[in-house]
């Protein structure tokens, strides 16, 4: 019966001799600047790695043709995380000691990204997360760099924004997750005393549950003028296109996301005329956006720059630009150079405070024939 | 809108999407009664009918169909993935007990979700709308066509397949077969044959069931597992093998949790059809149409 | 069961022993000292718990159970507010923690027994781990619904601080070596006998005198502390938790360990979950192919291994033996 002890241990070092043996190796004068982007790359946020994947990729590409960073190339490693804490974690720590990443970005997800922080501290690299609920930041890890709005930004100016166009009677159709939660209750924050008067309506729904037919007719009867909806993208195209099948005829309103081709391929037509706010906005005249944009549906094969794909742009690029400012790849550098960055990307400007949010300004915009555009 | 209205348009939602489920129900409890196995992996059968007919609908795999026949391919495809799990994953595995069907089946189901990635993108496609879209207005109460086509296709298809169990000798023998095997056995009835009609059957209905709620939802790569888990609820309130109570389960399933949304908080919606269930199988372990003690499931 | 009988148990199984011996150390001298080995041998070691867990209700006792996450959930949940919101030290939280988790064990294993059959159990454990999930996603003045509880402080022994890699390396292990030996000392108990009695037949272990519903609610119970404990850890370990991890996903994910690691064996339980949590990153530099090649190993091993890697590696150098020794006798 020994060699049942035999066999375990042959099992054993056979399974993790495999990841041993990806060893590490030490980054020459030459060798590539490794930049770790973790996401979800499969399960039911796949999408939003895959767009996240094309920016970050397409900015390397860029900067690696205009001669690299410190005379080196940038090569970035895509890790799925399938949206889960632990992988997550695991992809990050190989990323970091297997990889030598010099920097990180991702997760698009929020509770990844928490997990990942206390690895992130201990490692002593800056991370650039795209997860928007409050908490990241607030941590006081001063390792985060977020490349996108937090929740309160997004929706509080989007809710204040809608109250100013004059709508007074706000129906909010969110999901379970943080996304939907975060999002209702930064829209109460923004409105305060008022909240209660102006939110006529406040209905959730499980993330991935495509039949919103009875929190609709409950949002049909409290007789809205706008309705703000928050949640994947998928399901916020479907709500918009079933809210029209029973002749819901307000005005739709959401954050970034809701203007994603996704979304609107799920609402068929039924997205015209909505109002968003979002750090990126795709019909955006400056040359910058109008060059990325070019870029990304030829990398991307057709797919037009989400918020995930301009936000994994942007942060490629501000780490080559704190690399340069710091002029090694050291993390105590980086932390400085970027905290004292201030770099003009697709998204917006980008200032990060002391607490790391990096983006504070939103943009509106809306959807005509079709298209995203500025909202006038 | 009067509360009136409210309810009974919560009901025609309901029912609308509780015969989908009761669709796929149906695919359960045929499989079970007839090879008593469970294919867990059903959502991905109804994702891969979907998908496969959204191909020749849209012409990216060559031709450019039509919806009926487009419908028939993805049926097909869903029919012979069915059968092909059956063969591959469910025959070899049932002899080790259940425990490794369900592990089977769920390895196949990320299996398929992943390659379906792989083909397909992860993002989702829209699927071209079939049947008319715009509401229509009867006494204040808004329907739409397309739910009400739903829900005549998908009975219509329990109704056919009721027929051909019944009234015909190759469904005669496979209800025998599904009510003792020994006997059917010995009467002549072909085993082999049987089986893989019952899959062919059971997993074409549930491509057909994919391919009615696309354009109403999404096609995206994990479009069926959400669907499915309430599908394998809706077969086993209705009594598991039992055909007429799959559909059935799958109506009330609908309608209840529609109604629990909309009447209660939307929060209830997802709740309530778990303590129904949990209620239901406290007082009656069988399910609403108990085939009888004798029967284990 | 009595802690007496460990250095007996350990006489007389010297081979499991050895065993447990061997995956410590592999496991130690692997991980200790590169972070990303070891946070996968963590994580491996944490599902260790849930397969041990499962193997009892399902591998001992023949009762499907797919709502491991909730367990899990359960004691995840009860250790993170415990320390955040009252500061509870972990020696009292993870004890606490594993009772909450029985505690639920108790109430899903009544209606549990109410069912005839496999299918009905599926349905019924994945209801409770769903609405186990439910609650913890709107229960927002509790547990700050999804965006989860942030901030859990790592437990500290005699003013040492459980927070490198390293260290949670050999607390994991630990644990783990006590979890397993506790397992087979059930399994080898009259608890066990009667468990594997049900299993065999319920008749058949009714007229022996074996009170089913009792053994059948208990080996709820004792899977669900298992759970709770795993829950536990992994709260303090990712020193975060949020309700969206606890889903279907993470208890088919258990039954896939049990069925790799070997059904009703618990030494196989551990081999389960660290080769669940491995292979994954072993398949890493596959890029988009990772998760393909992941699910097709998973289901080759479901259709190949009926008992288990453990079983049908013992099996097959028994072959190869029997094969070398005939060819020699003969020739």
């Amino acid at each position: 019966m020994a060699k049942k002890v035999f066999l375990v241990l042959t099992i054993m070092i056979c399974l993790v001799g495999f990841i041993s043996a990806s060893g590490s190796s030490e980054g020459g004068s030459s060798d590539p600047i490794v930049i770790g982007v973790v996401g979800a790359r499969t399960g039911d946020n796949a999408g939003l790695g895959e767009m996240q994947g094309y920016g970050a990729q397409l900015a390397a590409n860029e900067i690696n043709a205009a001669g690299g960073v410190l005379g080196r190339p940038i090569e970035i490693i895509l890790e799925d995380s399938q949206g889960i804490p632990a992988q997550a974690v695991a992809a990050l720590n190989k990323l970091i000691y297997r990889d030598n990443a010099v920097a990180i970005v991702g997760d698009n997800q929020s509770s990844p990204c928490l997990a990942m922080l206390p690895v992130i501290a201990k490692a002593g690299i800056p991370i650039l997360p795209h997860g928007t609920a409050l908490n990241i930041c607030q941590q006081g890890n001063p390792w985060v760099f977020r490349t996108r709005a937090n929740d309160d930004v997004k929706f509080g100016a989007l809710a204040e924004f809608l109250v100013g166009e004059g709508y007074s009677r706000i129906a909010v159709l969110h999901d379970s997750a943080d996304y939907g939660i975060g999002g209702i209750g930064s829209i109460r924050t923004a409105l305060g005393d008022q909240a209660d008067s102006l939110i006529v309506a406040d209905e959730t729904f499980t993330p991935g549950d495509k039949d919103f037919s009875s929190q609709l007719l409950k949002i049909k009867n409290s007789n809205p003028d706008v309705m703000i909806i928050i949640g994947p993208m998928t399901d916020m195209g479907l709500a918009m296109k079933q809210a029209r099948q029973m002749g819901i005829d307000v005005q739709f309103a959401g954050g970034a996301g809701i203007e994603g081709q996704t979304t609107l391929d799920a609402a068929g037509g039924a997205g015209e005329g909505l109002i968003f706010a979002a750090g990126f906005i795709s019909a955006n005249p400056d040359p910058q956006v109008v060059s990325f944009v070019e870029s990304f549906l030829e990398i991307s094969g057709g797919k037009s720059p989400d918020d995930f794909a301009a936000t994994g742009y942007d942060a490629v690029y501000i780490i080559k630009e704190a690399i340069e400012l710091a002029g090694s790849t050291d993390g105590d550098a980086l932390q400085e150079a970027l905290r004292n960055l201030e770099y003009k990307g697709v998204e917006g400007v980008f200032d990060f405070d002391e607490v790391g949010e990096g983006l504070h300004s939103m943009q509106y915009g809306t959807i005509k024939d079709g298209v995203v555009a500025y909202f006038e | 809108m009067s509360i009136v209205s409210v309810i009974i348009q919560l009901i025609v939602s309901g029912l609308a999407i509780g015969s989908v489920y009761g669709l796929i129900a149906i695919a359960h409890s045929m499989i079970w009664s007839g090879i008593r196995v469970v294919n867990f992996a059903q959502g991905e059968i109804l994702m891969i009918g979907a998908s496969v007919s959204l191909m020749y609908v849209t012409g990216e795999w060559g031709a450019r169909l039509p919806f009926i026949p487009a419908a028939i391919i993805g049926a097909m495809a869903a029919a012979i993935m069915g059968l092909l799990i059956y063969l591959l994953v469910m025959r070899p595995t049932t002899k080790s007990g259940f425990l490794y069907v369900i592990g089977g089946c769920v390895g196949m189901q990320m299996l398929l979700q992943n390659t379906a990635i792989l083909i397909w993108g992860a993002t989702g496609r829209p699927y071209p709308a079939i049947f008319p879209m715009e509401p229509v207005s009867i006494g204040g109460v808004f329907i739409v066509p397309q739910d009400i086509f739903i829900l005549l296709i998908s009975l219509a298809s329990a109704g056919i397949l009721w027929l051909f169990l019944t009234r015909t000798k190759t469904g005669t023998a496979m209800r025998a077969s599904s009510q003792n095997r020994s006997v059917a056995g010995l009467m002549g009835i072909n085993h082999v044959r049987t089986d893989a009609l019952t899959i062919i059957i059971a997993s074409a209905l549930a491509g057909i069931a994919g391919i009615l709620i696309a354009p109403k939802f999404f096609v995206t790569p994990t479009m069926g597992a959400s669907i499915n888990s309430k599908a394998f609820t809706a077969a086993v309130l209705g009594g598991f093998g039992n055909i007429p109570g799959a559909i059935v389960g799958g109506l009330l399933l609908g309608v209840v949790e529609n109604l629990a949304g909309g009447v209660f908080t939307s929060q209830a919606k997802d709740a309530v059809s778990f303590i129904i269930l949990i209620l239901i199988m406290m007082f009656k372990p069988g399910g609403l149409f108990d085939a009888g003690p004798g029967r284990k499931a | 069961m009595k802690s007496v009988n460990c250095i007996q148990f350990i006489k007389k199984h010297r081979i499991l022993s050895l065993f447990v011996f061997f995956v410590i150390l592999v496991s130690g001298i692997i991980g200790i000292g590169d972070p990303y080995m070891s946070h996968v041998l963590i994580i491996g070691g944490i599902y260790g718990f849930l397969a041990i867990g499962l193997n009892v209700v399902t591998g001992l006792c023949g009762q499907i159970n797919l709502g491991m996450a909730g367990f899990y959930a359960i004691g995840s949940y009860t250790s993170a507010l415990l320390s955040t919101k009252l500061g509870v030290h972990f020696l009292v939280a993870f004890p606490v923690s594993i009772v909450f988790a029985a505690i639920a064990g108790l109430i899903i294993g009544y209606p549990a027994l109410k069912v005839r059959g496999g299918v009905y159990l599926v349905l019924i454990t994945t209801s409770f781990a769903s609405i186990i999930q439910t609650i913890l996603t709107q229960w927002v003045s509790l547990t700050n619904g999804p965006m989860g509880v942030v901030g859990i402080e790592s437990p500290s022994f005699f003013g040492l601080t459980v927070q490198s890699l390293d260290s949670w390396l050999i607390l994991t292990y630990f644990l783990l070596l006590v979890a397993m030996i506790v397992g087979m000392n059930i399994e080898h108990s009259r608890i066990g006998r009667s468990l594997k009695a049900v299993r065999e037949s319920d008749t058949a272990a009714q007229s022996l005198g074996v009170n089913l519903a009792y053994y059948k609610i208990l080996a709820f119970v004792i899977s669900a502390a298992f759970g709770g404990a795993g829950g536990s850890l992994y709260a303090y370990y990712m020193t975060t938790v949020s309700p969206d991890i606890y889903n279907m996903n993470l208890s088919v994910q258990t039954l896939t360990m049990i069925v790799i690691g070997g059904v009703g064996s618990i030494p196989g339980s551990i081999l389960g979950g660290i080769i669940i949590a491995v292979l994954p990153e072993m398949l890493r530099f596959l890029g988009s192919l990772q998760m393909v090649v992941y699910a097709l190993l998973i289901v080759m091993a479901t259709i190949l291994l009926r008992r288990g890697l453990l079983g049908t590696g013992v099996d097959a150098i028994r072959f190869f033996k029997k094969a070398l020794m005939g060819g020699a006798s003969n020739g």
